[in-house]
């Protein structure tokens, strides 16, 4: 299965990518590589394999409700493009941009 | 009867209350005597009530033209005006100035005279025949607690309708009068007598569907399924060890791993996963045997990650389903699914109270940023806007009881969002569904429903096609506002979070939070009626607050007697204390053992009831001191002997030679008044009986 320019495009825009027509030919035949290689293995009989969520065969990592110090707020901010006070301060967001 | 037994006057419900049965009793009275101003007196009773409960919109042809006061005063302005000439014949012009316009009588009739030049026209010339309906209506606090519905419709010189819904504490008395009526004039003199509009105001409104005929109407239903999400109460966040306290300065509960620092590793809050597999059993939901984190992607920056950590396709609960009461009924909704994910920042736009961003920017705290949040998604099986504050308090009260979250309105803990649409009564599938945003309390949750169906099946009346959005309530106006119309619907695109590994609870953990789930509050409710005879509303108030039942339980348990006066110190009394100081019933400073106390005070009659609920209580509240300990050294100690009270007894004979001979004279009203006077002269501490015994030996 190829993919088109459109596809490239709508999944650029949608991760907030700025493409030029070169790399969106570019990245058009390198995506339709990965799905191709892909498709190949959904060629294998696969029915009785579950879908695999992860590749590490593990489950139930998790920890215990408890508190650690958390004072990172001030290198955190300091590292910030742009600050108010305590705040951080990014251009104005529009109410229902999601 | 416990109204009275409140401090109710200076409620605004109360006076609505009053209000109403007044007007009742006069209106009856009218009634007998055929009086013909008996409209008049309606139209006033009406526009009082208006007035306090602050809601009234008018609409001319269906078409909705006025909210709020000022469409009271065209409403009535258009009423009235009908039949209002003047009599010199000059032009009398009366304002009442409101924000959006004034109005002036005229003998040709009544002009609206805006003062902005907005969309309004120019002047309507409004005749009392142009309008469609003029509706008054609002929620009815009552003894600030109850709530309910009033609502009068007034249908254009036919017919007034007025009803009470769903006033909680009222609900038996008030739904059986479910007071429909009085009328106007008879239904089929309004069939008999269409509706005529003028010509001036069917230009205005030309556009609007003509006024109500005899034929029959579409009848619409509403759709409505609800999305809460809850903060989870733990003491760290969802995915690092950072507090999850509330209220400290901006950003300074942050950690590398919440604000996405490249390199850091998620570990998911055990705690977090406990609790929401303990709301999925309490809802009857299936536990997924492995469910998955999925990276939500959007760019927003309320997270600094640039997605959310969320579930997609694997929750860990599906299905199961809640039961609430609404309007006396017992409904069930089902649910559809429980996930777990993480809250995101708090962010201020230009304008908003506190620090203010300026309008170029807005400001962002991180410090709610991955607090564990559960999100509970209703099937669309609701189906009016009262439904929809029934089954937020009853998942409220189930989360409390759980233990699961603080379920703190004001603090965000519990926020929802809903999904309606409308339907052809009868009509199998949905209608266009409109996501509603931004309801901040219960009472908006309901009359941002209650709006959006009065939208939407007016666009449907009107002929015109709904559009799939999201809207906002607006607290304020009480509208919901569209927003722009979306380039391309969200895309989210979900993958399987590669830091998490999937979650696959083993059983013997299941087995125990299982076992751990206290009694729910269906069952407690039903145990309290059982058990101690309560009335369901007081067994309701109770369990709404899981803490107040288990002290209301400690008391019975220390008494050691019946639950039902138990049950009345803590829903009155200890209510009434808790509210003066803003505090819930059992945080009055009065604990189970000294009500249980209290009641065997009254039992032993060792004190008078009305001292037992007054002053008594009143200094163990303060003091904390033992309510026996307090009577004894007070004073306040009942006087039931004969010959200490006989004493008193005689000197109030007489002192009071007069009442003393229209009693004997066979009149016995004026022996509450001695009796009264007793009580004065022992300051409330004689025994009434042993008092009307008494006096009703020497008289
Ligand atoms: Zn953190």
């Amino acid at each position: 299965m190829a993919i088109s320019s459109e596809d490239v495009q709508h999944v650029a825009r949608l991760a907030r990518l700025e493409l030029t027509d070169a790399e969106v030919e570019l990245f058009r035949d390198q995506l339709s590589a990965v799905l191709e290689r892909a498709q190949r293995i959904q060629q294998l009989p696969l029915a009785d394999v579950p879908p695999t969520a992860h590749p590490v065969p593990l489950t139930n990592v998790w920890r215990e409700d408890v508190v650690e110090p958390c004072e990172m707020g001030e290198p955190i901010l300091a590292n910030a493009p742009d600050r108010d006070g305590e705040f951080f301060r990014v251009p104005r967001i529009l109410e229902d941009a999601e | 009867m416990n109204l009275f037994r409140r401090r109710i006057w200076g409620d605004r419900g109360t006076w609505i209350a009053v209000l109403v049965a007044t007007v009742a009793v006069v209106d009856a009275w009218i009634m007998r005597h055929n009086a013909p101003w008996r409209t008049y007196v309606l139209i006033i009773w009406v526009v009082i009530v208006a007035w306090l409960l602050g809601y009234t919109e008018l609409r001319i042809g269906r078409k909705q033209i006025r909210r709020g006061r000022d469409a009271m005063f065209l409403g009535l302005a258009a009423f009235v005006g009908e039949e209002r000439v003047d009599p010199t014949g000059e032009r009398t012009r009366v304002w009442s100035g409101t924000a959006a316009g004034a109005l002036a009588f005229e003998p040709e009739g009544i002009k609206w005279v805006p003062k902005f030049g907005d969309d309004e026209p120019g002047e309507i010339s409004l005749q009392w025949s142009d309008v469609y309906s003029w509706r008054i209506g609002g929620v009815l606090p009552f003894l600030g607690r109850a709530s309910g519905y009033l609502l009068f419709t007034l249908y254009g010189g036919r017919e007034l309708v007025f009803a009470i819904y769903g006033v909680r504490n009222w609900r038996r008395t008030v739904r059986e009068a479910a007071i429909v009526g009085p009328t106007l004039l008879a239904p089929e003199a309004a069939a008999a007598a269409p509706v005529e509009a003028t010509d001036t105001a069917a230009e205005h409104f030309a556009a609007a569907p003509p006024p109500p005929a005899a034929a029959p109407e579409v009848e619409y239903e509403a759709v409505i399924g609800l999305e809460c999400h809850v903060e989870l109460a733990t003491e760290s966040k969802m995915f690092c060890g950072c507090t999850t306290t509330f209220g400290t300065a901006p950003n300074t509960q942050v950690c590398a791993v919440c604000t996405g620092q490249p390199g850091t590793l998620p570990v998911p809050n055990r705690k977090a996963i406990e609790h929401t597999l303990r709301i999925g059993m309490a809802l009857g939901g299936t536990i997924a045997p492995t469910s998955l984190f999925h990276r939500k992607n959007y760019f927003y920056p309320d997270m600094p990650k640039n997605y959310q950590i969320s579930q997609y396709d694997v929750p860990m609960v599906t299905g199961g389903s809640l039961e609430y009461d609404v309007n006396g009924e017992t409904r069930r909704c089902r649910v559809h699914r429980v996930h777990l994910e993480e809250d995101t920042g708090k962010t201020r736009h230009g304008g908003e109270g506190g620090r203010i961003a300026d309008s170029e920017h807005s400001l962002i705290d991180y410090n709610r940023a991955g607090i564990p949040l559960v999100e509970i998604v209703s099937e669309a099986d609701l189906r009016s806007p009262d439904e929809a504050p029934a089954y937020l308090a009853e998942l409220r009260t189930l989360l409390l009881t759980l233990g699961v979250s603080d379920v703190r309105l004001e603090e965000g803990s519990l926020r929802c969002d809903a999904n309606i649409s409308i339907r052809p009564k009868g009509q199998e599938e949905f209608g266009v569904k409109v996501e509603v945003k931004n309801m901040n309390s219960l009472r908006s949750v309901q009359r941002a429903l209650a709006f959006e169906i009065e939208r939407q099946t007016e666009e449907a009346k009107g002929g015109r096609t709904l559009i799939q959005e999201t809207r906002h309530f607006d607290e304020s106006s009480g509208r919901t506002i569209g927003g722009r119309t979306k380039e391309f619907s969200a895309d989210y695109r979900y993958f399987p979070d590669p830091d998490l590994v999937p979650l696959s609870p083993p059983q013997g953990w299941l087995d125990d939070i299982r076992a751990s789930i206290p009694e729910l509050p269906t069952a407690r409710r039903r145990r309290f009626v059982r058990e101690h005879e309560l009335r369901d509303e007081d067994a309701r108030t109770l369990v709404d607050d899981p803490k107040l039942a288990d002290a209301f339980e400690d008391a019975v348990r220390a008494y050691a007697g019946a639950g039902k006066p138990i049950a009345r110190w803590y829903n009155e009394d200890l209510a009434q204390l808790g509210n003066d100081k803003g505090v819930a019933p059992q945080d009055v400073g009065v604990t189970p053992a000294h009500v249980a106390e209290l009641q065997r005070l009254v039992d032993e009659q060792k004190v008078t009831i009305s001292l037992a609920k007054g002053d008594v209580l009143k200094r163990v509240a303060e003091t904390g001191q033992d309510p026996r300990s307090v009577v004894e050294s007070s004073g306040l100690t009942q006087i039931a002997d004969e010959g200490e009270l006989g004493a008193v007894v005689d000197e109030v004979i007489a002192a009071n030679p007069d009442v003393v001979e229209r009693i004997r004279g066979g009149n016995e009203g004026p022996k509450g008044f001695l009796v009264g006077e007793v009580m004065k002269r022992t300051r409330g501490k004689a025994n009434a009986q042993v008092v009307q015994k008494l006096l009703g030996e020497r008289l």
